[in-house]
């Protein structure tokens, strides 16, 4: 066997032509990652700093609102008890005079002794024990009401709808007159 | 607080026609504002009667009787109306003009600035009478005070 020269597969002489690209080539372009990530959060923190403002206002606000009522309470309050009072001191004349029979009986007063009431909640003639042993004060849980009392009146089960408002009875349209009173239809 | 409220049964309302007895409460005008001007005025009315107000807080705080606290109410109410005369006379233009915008606006106080700073400078001139939010964080402006509110 003849032995033949040992040819390497090389380069070519002077090295491959330049149009063949072996090397990675990436160069950077545009802002480095780092300076993304700020801007990003940049964004979003300034947002952020404008709902916190916005919360806090609006919490402020929500106080103002609070307060405003706060100071209202008195007023509002004193009123209230005046209508209270006078209309537990009407309940209570219009229930003593239904009660008036019986012996010893004090009209909405939940805590003198009433006569009927026994120990352990029965009904018992002989017995007057109060509804409630109590030092504090307890309002009246239900209320004696005659069905042909003058304090009573229809229920009103159109309060607070907005029925007459948006669909007004015929007497009370804009274009009622006694004449014609459909209106011009 | 005892609260109030009103008597509606089933079958019909409870109206009591009868007034307070004399002898258990003098009668007293009540206020008769509607919630605008109330809200309107509110924080005056706390300055203004800061002492009865006191007063019948802790009078209330002692007891949930209505009957305990009557006295101290109805001075509450009295100071209340006679605040309420003073701002007639001095401001009542600007009085009227906050608490209609308070009406259109839904009772919303940021959405009436202008109008309330006409009514608290008037007020401060005319009746000496500041509103002050209490509680309001140490070192910040109170928000209607602020010069440029986000919320407006």
């Amino acid at each position: 066997m003849a032995t033949q020269p040992i040819v390497q597969d090389l380069p070519p002489s002077g090295g491959f032509p330049e149009t063949i690209q072996y090397k990675r080539y990436l160069p950077r372009r545009g802002p480095s990652g780092l300076v993304i990530f700020a801007a990003a959060f940049g964004v979003m923190g300034y947002g952020w700093y404008w709902v916190a403002k916005a919360n806090a206002e609006r919490r402020e606000l929500r106080r103002e609102k609070a307060w405003n009522r706060i100071s209202l309470v008195p007023l509002l309050q004193a009123e209230t008890d005046r209508d209270l009072v006078r209309r537990l001191e009407a309940a209570a004349a219009r229930e003593g005079e239904q009660m008036g029979s019986v012996a010893g009986w004090k009209a909405l007063d939940l805590k003198s002794p009433t006569p009927g009431v026994g120990k352990g909640a029965v009904y018992d003639k002989a017995q007057a024990e109060p509804i409630y042993h109590t030092e504090r004060y307890v309002n009246p849980t239900y209320l004696f009401m005659p069905w042909g009392s003058d304090a009573r009146i229809e229920s009103q089960w159109w309060r607070g709808t907005k029925m007459f408002l948006k669909n007004p009875p015929y007497h009370e349209r804009p274009d009622f007159t006694p004449e014609n009173p459909l209106g011009g239809q | 607080m005892t609260t109030h409220r009103e008597g509606t049964f089933v079958e019909g309302l409870w109206v009591e026609k009868a007034g307070l007895t004399p002898e258990t409460a003098p009668p007293v005008p009540e206020v008769g504002c509607t919630s605008a001007p109330l809200e309107s005025m509110a924080f005056f009315f706390a300055d203004y009667c800061k002492k009865y107000n006191d007063d019948y807080v802790l009078c209330k705080n002692e007891s949930q009787d209505p009957r305990h606290c009557l006295k101290e109410g109805r001075k509450v109410t009295r100071c209340a109306l006679d605040l309420i005369n003073k701002l007639k006379q001095n401001c009542d233009q600007q009085w009227t003009n906050h608490w209609e915008c308070l009406d259109m606006n839904n009772h919303q106080l940021f959405k009436c600035r202008k109008e309330e700073k006409e009514f608290n400078d008037c007020v401060f001139k005319r009746l000496g009478l500041t509103k002050v939010i209490p509680e309001t964080p140490e070192g910040q402006t109170s928000v209607h005070l602020k010069e440029k509110p986000l919320y407006k």
